[in-house]
C-alpha cells in the first residue's frame, strides 16, 4: 500500500470525526502557540532593548573607579559618626576629617558571610587604612567608642570627588544636553556642567564661565600648620586642589577668626584652591579685613602635595540641561545609578552636608584614543568615572587593553575600579532573555507531552471503537503494516496539524502584538523547526502504541465484535 | 481448489476444551457452488474462518491449490486473503465513512494496484452488481440489498478464486435475498467458486452441493443433480466421512459420477458457458421472476428491509 493512500485514508477518518480531531489537536495547538508566541515576543522585545542600547553606547566603556558599595558604606559610617558627635562641633569636625581622609570601604555586603571577614578579593586593589594606635590613644576617652568603630574599618587614603567624563563629540547630542559655548577642540579644554559652575565659581551667568581656567589635581587631606604671630595652630583640613579662580579669592564670611585670634574656623571649600602660599595670603587678607591683630606667618602642609601634577584646563563650554530630561541630568551620573558620589565629596563632609552635588567635568576624548588625559592625570586627578565612546569595537577593545595595562595598575594602588562596557550590559540582557527562552521551551515541552498523551488517549479509544473496521480491513487483505501505518499517520497528522495551526495562530498573534507594541517581531526559524520536529516526535511516540495495538488485532476477533 | 484434511479447531473456555471443528475433511473444486449448512453452534462459522484464511486450524492441513497454509504468518495470510478470497458477510461489513466506490476500491489499494487500473476494476465490479449509479453513496444512504451488492462488488474486485459468503441473505427480505443469490449464481457461472455458509435450508436448496455440519463434524455431503449451472460440469469429490479418512484418490474412484480430468472440465466449461447462462436465466425466471440484475435494483431498493 502506498503512503499516499494511507495519508488519504487517515485524512478521511480524521475528517469523519472533525470535532474530536480538533479537540485532540487543541493540546498541541495551545502548546505550540504558547511557546512560539511568547518566545517570539520575548526575543522581539529583548532585541529592541539591546539594539537601542547598542545604538547608543555599545561602543562606550564606563570606567568606575570605585564601587557603589564603597560609597554606600562610607556614607553610613559617616552618618553614624555625625549622629554621635553632632553636639560637639570641633570633635565632629575632627572625626569627619578622619573619615574623609580614609574614605571607608567596609560594608556588611562585602563581608564574607562565612568567615565574617572582609572579602580580600574585593580589596585587592585598595590600600587599607586603619587608625594607628598613636592616633587612637590621642583621642579623648569618650570618643574612643567612635574610633573603635573606625578601627575595624579598612579604608583607603583617597576620597573621591568630582566626576570627570571623557566623552566624544556625540555625547551632548546622545544625552540631549545643550552646550553653551563650544565643544573642546584641544585636550587642554574641558566642558563643565552648570552645577559645577555653581559649586566652584559661584552664581554667575553660565556664559561667564567660558574661558576660565580650571585646575584638576589630587585630592589631598593633610594637617595644616599655621603660624599665627609665632603661635602655632594645627588643624586638619581637607584640601582639594580644585579650581584656581583668582576672582574667588575674596573674603568669605565662612572663614572666621575666634575672638582671641587663636582659633580659625573656615569652610574647607575655601581651601580647595589653595597652596601654602595662597592660604597664607588669604588668611592675612582676612585678618586685615576683620581688624584682627593676628598674622599668619607661615602655612605648611604636613603632607606635601604637588600642585605641579595638576593640570590647568580652559573651560570651553558649559553643558546645560534645563529640561532635566537627560540621563546625565544635573550633571550627576544618574545613568550609572550612583548617587552616593554626590555625598561622598570630601568637601561636602566638611560642610556637614551630604547632599551637595559637586558637579561634573566633561573632558574631551577624541574618537580613537581612550582619553586625552594622560596617565598622570588619571593617577592624580579626581576622576571618578571615565566614560568613553568609540567608533568601532576594535578601537574600544584596544582602548580597554590600554587602560587595563597602562592606567589601571596605577589606579589599583589608590582605589577600586570597575570597568563596564555597554556591550557587556547588552550581553547581560540577552543572557537573561536566553534563560527566559530556555524556561519557556521547557514549559512548552511539558505542555506538548501532555498534548501527546491526549493524542494517545484518543487514538486508543479510536482503536477500540474501530475494532470492526480493523477486522474488515484485515479480512479484505490489509497487512499488519498497513493498519499500523494508517493509525500512526492519523496520530502524526493530529500532532503536526496541531503544530501547524499553533504556529499560524502565533504568527498572527506576533504580528498583532508587534504592531501594538511598535516593535519589529519575526518568528525565529528555530522555533518553527523545533515545533515541527517536536510535533512529529510527539505524534510518532504517542501514536505508536495505539497503532501497534490496532495492527495486532486478529481479524476474527475484530470481526466478531459488534 | 480448496482442500481441508482432518481439520480440528479447539477453543479453550476455562477448563473446558470446545471442539468447534473435530476432524473436517472436505475438498472444494474450482467453480463449485457449495453450501455449508448447520445449526448455530455446529462450527460452521469456525469453518468459514478457516476456509477464508481468517483463522488457522489447531490441527490438520489446509491446502489451497495444493499449497499447505497452516504455517503461514499473519501477513502471508493477509496476502492470501487479498488475492484468493472474497468475503460477503451477513452484516455487509462496509466501512461507513467510505462511499460505495471507495469500499470496493479498498482491497485493490491493499493489493497495490495503480490508480487507473483500480478505477477500471472497481467500475466493472460495480457494474456487475448493478450499483454503478450509486457509487458515490455512503453505506448509510443505501438499502440492505444495495449494501450487500456493494459488498459483493468489493469481494469481486480482486478477481478472487473463491467467494465466501456468511449468511449473505440473513439480513435481507426474501425477495432481495433471492436477488443476491442470483448474483452469486451468475458469478459462479463465470467460474468463481462460491461457498455459502448458512443455516437456511432454502438457500441450500439452490446449491448443487450441500455440506451439512453438526457438532464440528460433517454430517452429509450431497450433490443435487437437479441444480444446473457452471458447477454441473464438475463432479466434485465427496469424501464419505471422517470415520473413514480415505485418501482423496480412493474416494474419487468410488463416488464420483464422472471421472473427467480437470483439463476436460475446463474445456467443457468454456464450451458450455454461453448456453448454460441462458438456461440458467430461464430456469430462475420461472421461479423468482428475476430480470437482468441491473434492472432489478431500482425495484428492490424500496422494499428491502435491513
Amino acid at each position: 500500500m502506498h503512503l499516499w493512500q494511507a495519508i488519504k485514508m487517515a485524512c478521511k477518518s480524521l475528517w469523519t470525526n472533525k470535532l474530536r480531531s480538533f479537540l485532540t489537536m487543541l493540546g498541541i495547538i495551545i502548546g505550540v502557540m504558547t511557546v512560539s508566541l511568547l518566545t517570539t515576543v520575548a526575543q522581539g522585545v529583548s532585541n529592541a532593548v539591546i539594539s537601542s542600547i547598542r545604538s547608543q553606547s555599545t561602543l562606550a566603556v564606563l570606567m568606575n573607579m570605585s564601587t557603589d558599595m564603597t560609597y554606600g558604606s562610607a556614607n553610613q559610617v559617616i552618618s553614624s559618626i555625625q549622629n554621635q558627635s553632632s553636639e560637639e562641633d570641633d570633635d565632629y569636625f575632627k572625626y569627619s576629617l578622619l573619615i574623609s581622609s580614609t574614605s571607608v570601604v567596609a560594608n556588611n555586603d562585602i563581608m564574607n558571610e562565612q568567615t565574617d571577614e572582609i572579602d580580600e578579593n574585593y580589596f585587592s586593589f585598595s590600600q587599607p587604612y586603619t587608625i594607628t594606635d598613636e592616633e587612637y590613644n590621642a583621642l579623648p576617652e569618650d570618643k574612643k567608642g567612635i574610633a573603635d568603630q573606625l578601627k575595624i574599618i579598612k579604608a583607603r587614603k583617597q576620597a573621591i570627588s568630582t566626576s570627570i567624563y571623557a566623552v566624544d563629540k556625540n555625547f551632548p547630542e546622545v544625552y540631549e544636553l545643550k552646550i553653551i559655548g563650544e565643544f573642546p577642540k584641544t585636550d587642554s579644554e574641558i566642558l563643565i556642567d552648570e552645577t559645577f559652575v555653581k559649586t566652584y565659581l559661584g552664581e554667575m551667568p553660565l556664559e561667564n564661565a567660558i574661558g576660565k581656567d580650571v585646575t584638576l589635581g589630587t585630592t589631598v587631606t593633610t594637617d595644616v600648620t599655621i603660624m599665627f604671630n609665632e603661635q602655632q595652630t594645627q588643624a586638619t583640613v581637607l584640601i582639594i586642589k580644585g579650581i584656581i579662580d583668582k576672582a574667588s579669592l575674596s573674603l568669605n564670611s565662612e572663614v572666621t577668626l575666634s575672638d582671641d585670634g587663636k582659633t580659625i574656623t573656615f569652610n574647607s571649600d575655601y581651601f580647595r584652591m589653595m597652596n601654602e602660599q595662597t592660604l597664607k595670603d588669604t588668611l592675612n587678607a582676612i585678618f586685615a579685613q576683620t581688624g584682627s591683630s593676628s598674622v599668619a606667618t607661615s602655612v605648611s602642609f604636613k603632607d606635601k602635595y604637588e600642585l605641579d601634577n595638576a593640570k590647568v584646563y580652559k573651560i570651553s563650554g558649559v553643558l546645560s540641561d534645563k529640561d532635566n530630561t537627560s540621563m546625565f541630568g544635573g550633571g550627576a551620573s544618574s545613568m550609572m545609578g550612583d548617587e552616593n558620589d554626590k555625598t561622598l565629596s570630601a568637601m561636602s563632609i566638611m560642610r556637614a552636608g551630604f547632599e551637595t552635588q559637586k558637579g561634573t567635568i566633561y573632558m574631551f576624548a577624541d574618537n580613537t584614543n581612550a582619553m586625552v588625559l594622560g596617565e598622570e592625570d588619571i593617577e592624580n586627578s579626581v576622576i571618578a568615572y571615565a566614560y568613553m565612546r568609540y567608533k568601532t569595537e576594535d578601537v574600544m577593545e584596544a582602548s580597554i587593553n590600554k587602560i587595563s595595562t597602562a592606567f589601571l595598575p596605577k589606579l589599583m594602588v589608590m582605589r577600586d575600579y570597575m570597568l563596564v562596557s555597554m556591550s557587556s550590559v547588552a550581553n547581560i540582557i540577552s543572557n537573561v532573555m536566553n534563560i527566559l527562552t530556555i524556561m519557556l521551551t521547557v514549559i512548552s515541552v511539558i505542555s506538548l507531552i501532555v498534548g501527546g498523551i491526549g493524542i494517545m488517549n484518543i487514538m486508543l479509544v479510536a482503536v477500540t471503537e474501530r475494532t470492526r473496521e480493523i477486522g474488515i480491513r484485515k479480512a479484505i487483505g490489509a497487512k499488519r503494516s498497513s493498519i499500523l501505518v494508517q493509525f500512526l499517520i492519523e496520530a502524526l497528522l493530529l500532532s503536526m496539524l496541531g503544530g501547524a495551526i499553533g504556529l499560524i495562530i502565533s504568527a498572527i498573534g506576533t504580528a498583532i502584538i508587534g504592531s501594538l507594541m511598535g516593535v519589529a517581531m519575526s518568528m525565529p526559524f528555530w522555533i518553527v523547526a523545533m515545533s515541527i520536529g517536536f510535533c512529529t516526535a510527539i505524534g510518532l511516540i504517542f501514536g505508536m502504541f495505539p497503532a501497534v495495538k490496532a495492527s495486532h488485532m486478529q481479524p476474527i476477533d475484530a470481526l466478531r465484535r459488534e | 481448489m480448496l482442500e481441508l484434511k482432518n481439520i480440528k479447531k479447539y477453543y479453550k473456555m476455562g477448563d473446558n476444551v470446545v471442539k468447534a471443528l473435530d476432524g473436517i475433511s472436505l475438498k472444494i473444486e474450482d467453480g463449485e457452488f457449495v453450501t455449508i449448512i448447520g445449526p448455530s453452534g455446529s462450527g460452521k462459522s469456525t469453518m468459514m474462518n478457516i476456509v477464508g484464511c481468517l483463522d488457522i486450524a489447531t490441527e490438520g492441513e489446509y491446502l489451497i491449490d495444493g499449497v499447505e497454509i497452516s504455517k503461514y504468518t499473519e501477513n502471508q495470510l493477509a496476502f492470501l486473503r487479498n488475492k484468493t478470497m472474497g468475503f460477503i458477510f451477513q452484516g455487509f461489513n462496509l466501512l461507513q465513512n467510505l462511499n460505495a466506490y471507495e469500499n470496493v476500491e479498498l482491497p485493490l489499494i491493499y493489493q497495490g494496484i495503480p490508480m487507473s487500473e483500480r478505477k477500471e476494476r472497481v467500475l466493472n465490479a460495480l457494474e456487475l452488481v448493478g450499483m454503478k449509479e450509486r457509487m458515490k453513496h455512503k453505506p448509510s444512504e443505501l438499502s440492505g440489498g444495495q449494501q450487500q451488492r456493494i459488498a459483493i462488488a468489493r469481494a469481486l474486485a480482486t478477481n478472487p478464486q473463491c467467494i465466501l459468503a456468511d449468511e449473505p441473505t440473513g439480513n435481507l427480505d426474501s425477495k432481495t435475498g433471492d436477488e443476491i443469490m442470483n448474483i452469486l449464481k451468475n458469478l459462479n457461472e463465470n467460474g468463481t467458486t462460491i461457498v455459502i455458509i448458512t443455516h437456511n435450508d432454502e438457500i441450500a436448496k439452490l446449491s448443487r452441493r450441500v455440506v451439512r455440519i453438526h457438532d464440528g463434524k460433517i454430517d452429509s455431503d450431497v450433490i443435487n443433480e437437479k441444480i444446473k449451472g457452471y458447477g454441473e460440469t464438475i463432479n466434485p469429490v465427496v469424501i464419505e466421512s471422517e470415520l473413514k479418512p480415505v485418501s482423496a484418490k480412493a474416494s474419487l474412484g468410488k463416488k464420483s459420477v464422472s471421472s473427467k480430468s480437470k483439463s476436460d472440465t475446463t474445456s467443457a466449461n468454456v464450451k458450455s458457458k454461453s448456453d448454460t447462462n441462458s438456461v440458467n436465466v430461464k430456469s430462475k425466471s420461472a421461479k423468482t421472476d428475476v430480470k437482468p440484475v441491473s434492472v432489478t435494483t431500482k425495484k428492490s431498493s424500496k422494499k428491502e428491509a435491513v
